[in-house]
C-alpha cells in the first residue's frame, strides 16, 4: 500500500503535514473496490454484448462483432423507438405534474402549516409502500367492473373507462399512479427549499405592498429555481427506473402501447426473445440519457452549494 | 381576521385534505380488502360497512408459500443493508476527514453509481451470476442490492459526518486514542441518528425492492415478487388474498418510517442534497 505524503488529515487545522496511513486506506478502499466490482464488469460486459451478435436461443450462431450495426438496428426498430418515446412521455408527465402539485402543496404547508411535523410524515408515509404493493391496488381499484374508481366517477359523468386496456388511459393511470407515490418527494424538495430561503427580500416586497402573485413571481421562483432544477432532474433520473409499476399495471401492453426501455429490454433479452445484445444495446442507451441527467444535475447542484455558501 | 386571509385559510385547509383524501383512500382500501371476504370485494356498490375477517391472512399462511418469501425478504434486506454500513460508514468518514488523492473525482462516481438504471446492468448481472452458478439466489441478490445501498449509505453519511466538529476526535487523539480508536469512540455514537437514518433508508429500499428480485429469481423470491405473482395464482384472481400479502409486505418499512419520520425527513434531503454538502 502507497505512503502518500500530503497535507491535511486531524492535524489540517494546525497546518501540520501528515501522511495517509495504511488505516486510512483501510477505511475507504473496501467500500470503493466493491462498488467498482459490481458496476464495472457489467458495465463493460453490456458494451461487450452491445457490439456484438449473440441471441441465446441460437448459440449455435456463434458470437460476431458486428460493431454499432445494433445501434443502427435500434433505431429503425418501430417498437424500439417506441419505447423510447413511451419512456420519454411517461417521465416527463410524471416529473411535470408531480412538480406543479409538490410546489402547490410545498407553498400551502409552508405558508400555513409550518410547525405541523405531522403533516409532513402524513404526506411522506405513502412513498415507503412497496410499488409493487401500490401497482396492485391501483390495479384492482382502477378494474372497470369491480373497481371503486368507476363506481365515483360514474355520478360525476365520467363513463365507465377501461383505465389499463385503452392505449391512452393505460398511459395516463401509470403516470396518475406515479404522481400518487412521488409528488410527496416533491413536496419534501422544495419544502426544503423553501425553508432555506433568506426572509428579507420577502419582508422588503411586502413592506413595498406587494400581493401574493407578484411575491411568488418575482421573488420566490426566481429563488427558489435553482433548487427545482435539482429537484425535478433528480426525479427524472429515479423516474427512469419505474419498472415495477408499468409491468404490474399493464406488462407494457395494450399492444406495447406502454412499453417503457426498461420492459422492452425485458422481453428482448431475457424473458421472450433472448436477444441480449439487442437489449444491452437498448440499456447502454438508457446508460447515456442518464449520464447527460446526471451531468446537468450535477452543473446545477454545484451552482445552487455556490449560491448558498 | 381579514376576509381575505380567511378565504386563504380556508383554501389550504380544504387543498390539504383533499391531498391527505386522495394519499390515504387507496391505502384505506388495500386494508379493508384484506380484511373482507370475497363476495363483499367484487361487491357494486361498494360495502363501506361489512363484517371484517381474518380469513385471508389466515389462508396466506396456511396455503401459500409465504414464509419462504418473508425469510428471504428479511435476510436479504438485513444483510444487503447491514454490509453497506460496515462498509460505507469508514468510507464516508475518511472522504469526510482526510485528504485523499483526487478525492471529488471518486466522491463523483460514487455519486453516479446511485443513479445507474439497473436496466443498464441487468442483462449483465443475469449472465454473470448464471455462470458463477448463483442465479436465483439469496448470496446473489445481496451483492446485487450493494450497488443500491452503499452509495447511499456513503452519501448521507459523508453529510453527517462533514456536520461534526473535528475538535472532539482532535482531542480524543491528543489524548491518546488512535485512529479506529477515535473513530469507534468519539465519531460514531455521535453519528448514530445519520446511521440511523441512512440504514433505515436503505432497509426500505431494499425491502421494497422488486426489478432486481425478479429479474434474478425464481424460487427464491422475496416478499413483493411474491405479491406480484398473485396475478398470476390459477384463474380467478385472489383479491382478498393479494392484498393481505400486500398489508404484509408493507407493515415492515411503514413501521420503520413511523419510528423514523425526521431521520428519514434528513435522510431524503441527504440524498438530493449530496453535492451540496
Amino acid at each position: 500500500m502507497p505512503r502518500v505524503l500530503i497535507q491535511g488529515g486531524f492535524m489540517r487545522q494546525n497546518g501540520f503535514m501528515t501522511t495517509i496511513s495504511e488505516n486510512v486506506w483501510l477505511m475507504f478502499l473496501p467500500a470503493l473496490l466493491i462498488l467498482i466490482l459490481i458496476t464495472l464488469p457489467p458495465f463493460f460486459y453490456t458494451i461487450y454484448l452491445s457490439v456484438h451478435d449473440i441471441d441465446i436461443t441460437k448459440p449455435y450462431l456463434g458470437r460476431h462483432f458486428i460493431g454499432l450495426r445494433n445501434f443502427m438496428a435500434i433505431f429503425s426498430d418501430k417498437r424500439a423507438v417506441g419505447s423510447f418515446l413511451n419512456t420519454g412521455i411517461l417521465i416527463g408527465g410524471m416529473v411535470a405534474i408531480e412538480f406543479f402539485l409538490g410546489l402547490l402543496l410545498a407553498l400551502v404547508i409552508d405558508s400555513f402549516f409550518k410547525k405541523s411535523t405531522w403533516l409532513i410524515t402524513l404526506i411522506i408515509l405513502p412513498m415507503t409502500f412497496p410499488r409493487v404493493v401500490v401497482g396492485l391496488v391501483w390495479r384492482i381499484m382502477l378494474n372497470p367492473i369491480v373497481g371503486i374508481i368507476n363506481y365515483l366517477l360514474v355520478p360525476f359523468g365520467g363513463g365507465p373507462v377501461d383505465w389499463l386496456a385503452r392505449p391512452g388511459w393505460a398511459m395516463f393511470s401509470i403516470i396518475m399512479v406515479d404522481v400518487w407515490q412521488w409528488t410527496p418527494f416533491m413536496v419534501l424538495m422544495l419544502l426544503a427549499g423553501l425553508q432555506s430561503l433568506p426572509k428579507e427580500p420577502f419582508d422588503a416586497s411586502r413592506v413595498d405592498g406587494a400581493g401574493d402573485l407578484h411575491v411568488f413571481r418575482f421573488i420566490t421562483l426566481p429563488l427558489l429555481q435553482p433548487i427545482i432544477v435539482v429537484a425535478v432532474i433528480f426525479r427524472l433520473i429515479d423516474a427512469l427506473r419505474t419498472f415495477d409499476i408499468v409491468y404490474i399495471l399493464t406488462r407494457g401492453g395494450p399492444g406495447t402501447s406502454t412499453e417503457t426501455v426498461d420492459i422492452f429490454a425485458y422481453y428482448m433479452g431475457i424473458s421472450e426473445a433472448g436477444r441480449i445484445s439487442y437489449a444491452a444495446s437498448a440499456s447502454l442507451i438508457v446508460l447515456y440519457v442518464t449520464v447527460v441527467l446526471v451531468t446537468i444535475f450535477l452543473r446545477f447542484s454545484r451552482q445552487w452549494r455556490e449560491e448558498l455558501y | 381576521m381579514e376576509r381575505r386571509t380567511v378565504l386563504k385559510k380556508t383554501l389550504a385547509y380544504l387543498f390539504v385534505i383533499v391531498t391527505l383524501v386522495a394519499l390515504y383512500f387507496p391505502v384505506y382500501w388495500l386494508i379493508t380488502m384484506s380484511l373482507k371476504v370475497r363476495i363483499d370485494i367484487m361487491s357494486i356498490p361498494p360495502r363501506w360497512l361489512f363484517t371484517p375477517t381474518l380469513a385471508n391472512f389466515s389462508w396466506l399462511f396456511n396455503h401459500y408459500s409465504l414464509q419462504n418469501a418473508v425469510i428471504t425478504s428479511i435476510i436479504v434486506a438485513l444483510s444487503a443493508t447491514c454490509i453497506s454500513l460496515a462498509l460505507g460508514i469508514p468510507c464516508a468518514f475518511a472522504l469526510s476527514r482526510f485528504a485523499i488523492p483526487r478525492k471529488k473525482d471518486i466522491e463523483f462516481w460514487i455519486a453516479t453509481t446511485r443513479m445507474l438504471p439497473p436496466v443498464a446492468v441487468i442483462i449483465p448481472f443475469y449472465f454473470i451470476w448464471m455462470s458463477l452458478r448463483l442465479l436465483d439466489t439469496r448470496t446473489s441478490l445481496v451483492i446485487t442490492y450493494l450497488v443500491i445501498n452503499l452509495p447511499l449509505i456513503i452519501w448521507i453519511m459523508m453529510g453527517f459526518f462533514r456536520a461534526l466538529p473535528r475538535e472532539l476526535e482532535e482531542a480524543a487523539r491528543v489524548d491518546g486514542a488512535s485512529r479506529w480508536g477515535s473513530f469507534f469512540k468519539v465519531t460514531l455514537p455521535l453519528a448514530l441518528p445519520g446511521i440511523g437514518a441512512s440504514s433505515i433508508l436503505s432497509f426500505i429500499f431494499n425491502w421494497n425492492e422488486f426489478f432486481f428480485a425478479f429479474v434474478l429469481t425464481t424460487t427464491n423470491r422475496t416478499l413483493p415478487v411474491e405479491v406480484a405473482s398473485f396475478m398470476a395464482v390459477g384463474l380467478e384472481v385472489k383479491y382478498g388474498e393479494m392484498a393481505a400479502a400486500g398489508v404484509l409486505a408493507s407493515i415492515p418499512s411503514l413501521i420503520f418510517a413511523i419510528l423514523a419520520r425526521k431521520l428519514i425527513v434528513t435522510g431524503f434531503r441527504g440524498i438530493a442534497g449530496f453535492a451540496l454538502k
